[in-house]
């Protein structure tokens, strides 16, 4: 990237510039600083918000907030890096024990813990905390609902300032900027898993690269795929352009219909993504429950009931996949889902690139992960 | 029989991590939670700043130390019962041979240079040990698996070279700011760095563009100090030395004289679409006191210098990089371009930008000249943490016997169709034909075995293009050791042509490095520099050639991948052997740019199979799986 006029000296400091100078490479300056005044909240302090945490502290985000009064057990302790061992016998929150590890992993990042339930929160405790982005974390199906709703609730009008609040907005310095709350929700199970983003009507700038025109063209750059160039070529020239992408709410995604007519491309889609939704039944049937392993018959059932509400094949979903959703997550797919949802997190709050729109599920039988757009 | 659990699997397994850096601490952490209890991790390098967005086993107070130390002492805090043996070292040390190797169950890579790729594949394969290999940079990543006999090996396709350009280009005729970048670095070396013949900054007078004109001999240009260097053969540095390396006298020469001589070979610049190149002002070049480009870091980084202001940059660097050399311990204590040192990066940045502003190419930023000059790529927490998940998700497979459910998998940054971003592969075949793995390896060497010296065989053969560490080279039926690996037995070979030891076409070279277990036969093709076919191209003095149609995968998409069938004609053998392309290609007159990668992770990515653009109705099932 070439840089253009020099900036005024308040926006990033030398040490900032040492330490992210590799991300700053490729996502840009203006990105990293929308990074930095970034304030999210994280809903849940699972082993999954260890993973998207430490990614987003190690981007630089401005504050991070953890909600989560669980109390820390041994099972969280066994499947995740984020809890400091030594609280193990303490009586602490999850969230609580995660801050510490957070913390040393950027000491520029504000990590705190927030108590109380998602229930609890309201549109002016967002507005007031000034997030900017809501992530819920392995959460129930109504609450992925509720805070949906709530996220869409909130509309800033405040003036663009620059010490904080406010200047999360792009380069267009109007008085009064209308910035909305960014929702998303992950979870994994067994070895698969899903992020969902809502970003209501998101704008975002993004890089086309200019072809050169001659010989001397770096033909081992790829223009659809890599924005990289290959090591000691020079940079490809490249103009950001601005666009911007309309987003479904979460209630319209569960109330997907699944379309029998298009039982082609239905076939081709992983089955964790019926398996995702399958869950989601699950849990509205069973106040919140989480699906175990005892739960394979009812599923099958639910399943069955499912498909044919749908005018759906039952073999979509088979009981092997079914299962495989079952087990406790598997540390190898929280890092990649936590690494998934991380960057669609940093691509939305820095308004560069196109976050997915807006369902992501991770097959870890197939090894394959895919976006499709739904509702 | 019951399926054992991925923690069971974990526990009993025994895993050599190579690489502790991006990609190396995120594999630790995985392997530590998912229940790996015997590791063992390698690494060379220290730590640096720069490391630490995304190396996140590592914080502010560890700069400078084991990056392997280090990573084991962090997660060991995790507290969980893990065995971890650390290495601070070089994986291509004699040590870690293949008795080292064989301790293991299974390896995984997370290096950032091919070299040690290379060799660690070689290792594998000689101890039959599973690898899983990775790579990353920016948003892009992949991971393969490779089984000795069941899979592609890491060497059996070709991998895309380091980027080089002709020596004509860098001392003549720059048209990318790229080329000013590698001129300049070149004349850091010319000028305080060990001085490469190859790597030479002045005017080319033999290059090739200039013998097809009829004046062979340019006239001198205007001046009496018209390049005074060229008339009396002086090395760069021998010039700078007299001068006493005097940043004016080296700005006239450099910026202004030398550009007023490359403008006497009028043949160059009557080519269509190419610009002269413009000397450089006196008033350019004196610069005012108050021409520094801002005091402040960042500014002064991010912003484009004028000629005036790289000119005040160019004299304080070298001033700094002179005293530095008239200081130094010992006489071959040469400096060493190091672009985190702000004296050399100022001097290559200013330099880079002046050759620019006087050939007319755009110049730019230092911070845009720092990656250039320093093969920086760009990297992030996110995409390593993405390709450590599913190295250990392929890792997992082997090791519970499954390996047929391995895959290459492939993360792309733009959706594929169907919505893939993540995506799986069949495994590729092995080349029949890989000049490592096959069961009897054999390339063909196109050379001029009256010129290719036994040392450039060893050091740029063997050596560079072909990745041995320590080889042994014996002229095939003779018994005679033409190259051994044990210091001193050959050293008196090495400056002697091929042909004194009776090494001509045809003739057979068993080449082998006992610690990678490679045995490979060369087969010499003297080229016939009055066939106009068998010539090699200008500027090139040997190429590697070995067939490397790799056996195409089923599922590996069929519209891009396989080269054509090669064109039948009259002399079909060598055709053949050609048609796939060389192998490598050794140019003495070509400028390398050699530079490893730093610590940052190498561009090693191969593009995920495409399958045909566009409409999603013509998708075609590029993955086998169902």
């Amino acid at each position: 990237m070439t840089s253009s006029a020099v900036e005024a000296p308040t926006d990033i400091t030398a040490q900032e510039a040492e330490l992210y100078d590799r991300q700053i490479r490729l996502w840009g300056l203006d990105a990293q600083k929308r990074l930095r005044a970034s304030r999210i909240l994280m809903v849940g302090a699972t082993p999954l918000t260890g993973e998207i945490a430490k990614n987003l502290v190690l981007a630089g985000i401005r504050s991070l907030t953890l909600m989560d009064d669980s109390p820390l057990s041994a099972d969280d302790i066994d499947s995740s890096f984020i809890y400091d061992p030594s609280l193990a016998t303490a009586a602490t929150t999850r969230a609580e024990a995660a801050l510490s590890a957070l913390h040393s992993l950027n000491p520029m990042v504000e990590v705190s813990a927030k108590s109380g339930q998602p229930e609890q929160l309201t549109a002016d405790v967002l507005a007031n905390e000034d997030y900017d982005a809501v992530l819920a974390i392995s959460q129930p199906v109504e609450v992925l609902q509720s805070l949906g709703r709530l996220c869409r609730s909130v509309t800033y009008d405040g003036e663009v300032n620059s010490n904080g609040a406010g200047n999360n907005s792009n380069s267009d310095s109007s008085a009064k900027q209308r910035r909305q709350v960014q929702f998303f929700a992950a979870d994994c199970f067994g070895c698969h898993g899903y992020v969902f983003l809502d970003l209501q009507r998101h704008e975002f700038a993004t890089e086309l690269a200019e072809v050169p025109p001659k010989a001397g063209q770096d033909s081992s750059v790829d223009p659809k795929t890599a924005a990289v160039p290959a090591a000691g070529s020079q940079p490809v020239e490249t103009h950001l352009i601005k666009r911007s992408a309309d987003y479904a709410d979460f209630e319209s995604v569960l109330r997907t219909r699944w379309d029998p007519a298009k039982l082609g491309s239905l076939r081709r889609l992983s089955p964790a993504l019926y398996l995702a939704f399958l869950l989601f039944e699950f849990q509205r049937a069973n106040n919140g429950a989480r699906a175990g392993p005892n739960d394979v018959d009812a599923l099958k059932t639910l399943w069955r009931a499912f498909a044919e509400s749908q005018q759906l094949p039952a073999n979509l979903l088979d009981e092997a996949v079914l299962s495989s959703g079952l087990q406790p997550p598997s540390c190898p797919v929280l890092a990649i889902v936590g690494g998934v949802a991380a960057q669609e997190v940093i691509k939305a709050v820095s308004h560069k690139d196109d976050p997915f729109n807006n369902f992501f599920v991770f097959d870890g039988i197939q090894s394959c992960g895919s976006v499709q757009t739904l509702g | 029989a019951m399926r054992r659990s991925p923690r069971e699997v974990a526990s009993g397994s025994r895993v050599l991590v190579v690489g502790a850096g991006g990609i190396g601490c995120e594999l630790l952490k995985n392997l530590v939670v998912s229940g790996f209890r015997r590791i063992s991790i390698i690494d060379l390098d220290t730590i640096d700043v720069s490391n630490l967005n995304r190396q996140f086993l590592f914080r502010k107070e560890h700069v400078g130390q084991s990056k392997a130390l280090v990573a084991k002492q962090s997660v060991l805090k995790y507290g969980r019962d893990a065995d971890i043996t650390a290495y601070h070292d070089s994986v291509l040390e004699e040590k870690y041979g293949v008795d080292f190797f064989s301790g293991f169950d299974i390896v995984l890579i997370a290096l950032d240079n091919r070299a040690a790729r290379n060799h660690v594949n070689r290792l594998c394969l000689a101890a039959n040990v599973p690898l899983v290999e990775s790579g990353s940079a920016g948003y892009l990543g992949q991971v393969t698996v490779i089984r000795k006999g069941v899979t592609a090996c890491y060497e059996c396709k070709e991998q895309q070279k380091q980027k080089s350009y002709p020596a004509c280009t860098i001392r003549n005729t720059p048209s990318e700011p790229i080329h000013c970048v590698v001129w300049a670095k070149y004349l850091f070396s010319q000028l305080f760095g060990e001085a490469d013949p190859d790597q030479d900054v002045a005017p080319d007078t033999e290059d090739p563009e200039l013998s097809s004109s009829s004046s062979t001999t340019p006239a001198v240009a205007n001046g009496s100090q018209a390049n005074e260097q060229q008339s009396q053969k002086q090395t760069t540095r021998s010039w700078a030395e007299a001068t006493g390396y005097d940043p004016s006298r080296l700005l006239k020469k450099l910026f202004a004289d030398d550009i007023r001589y490359l403008l006497t070979m009028s043949v160059l610049w009557q080519r269509p679409g190419r610009r002269a190149p413009t000397p450089l002002t006196d008033e350019q070049l004196d610069g005012s006191g108050d021409a520094a480009p801002q005091s402040d870091g960042y500014q002064r980084d991010h912003a484009v210098w004028s000629a005036a202001q790289c000119c005040h940059v160019f004299r304080s660097a070298v001033d700094q990089l002179r005293r530095r050399y008239a200081e130094r311990s010992s006489a071959d204590d040469y400096l060493v371009f190091d672009k985190d040192d702000q004296a050399a990066m100022d001097f290559v940045a200013s330099a880079a930008n002046l050759r620019a502003y006087a050939f007319g190419i755009t110049a730019n930023s230092r911070f845009t000249v720092k990656a250039m000059a320093g093969n920086i790529i760009p990297a992030i927490a996110t995409t390593n943490a993405i390709i450590a998940g599913l190295i250990v998700l392929e890792a997992l497979k082997v090791l519970d016997g499954r390996p047929e459910q391995c895959r290459s998998v492939f993360l792309e940054k733009k959706l594929h169709p169907r919505g893939r971003i993540i995506i799986p592969c069949a495994l590729p075949q092995p080349n029949p034909k890989c000049y490592v793995c096959a069961p009897q390896p054999q390339v063909t060497l196109r050379c001029d075995p009256s010129i290719l010296t036994v040392g450039a065989l060893r050091d740029r053969v063997l050596k560079a293009e072909l990745a041995m560490v320590a080889p042994d080279v014996e002229i095939e039926g003779r018994g005679v050791i033409l190259v051994s690996s044990e210091a001193g037995e050959t050293e008196s070979n090495d400056p002697q042509p091929l042909a004194r030891f009776g090494i001509g076409n045809h003739a057979r070279l068993r080449c082998d490095d006992f610690l990678q277990r490679y045995n490979l036969l060369i087969i010499i093709a003297a080229a016939d520099p009055a066939d106009a076919e068998q010539r090699l191209p200008d500027g090139v003095d040997f190429q590697i050639v070995g067939d490397l149609q790799s056996v195409q995968a089923t599922a590996e998409a069929a519209p891009a991948a396989a080269a054509p069938p090669p064109a039948t004609s009259g002399r079909k053998r060598r055709s053949e052997a050609v048609e796939s392309g060389p192998l490598g290609s050794g140019e003495a007159k070509k400028a390398r740019l050699l530079d490893e990668a730093d610590d940052d992770d190498e561009l090693e990515i191969v593009a995920a199979p495409k399958s045909v653009d566009g409409a999603s109705s013509q998708e075609p099932d590029i993955v086998l799986l169902d």
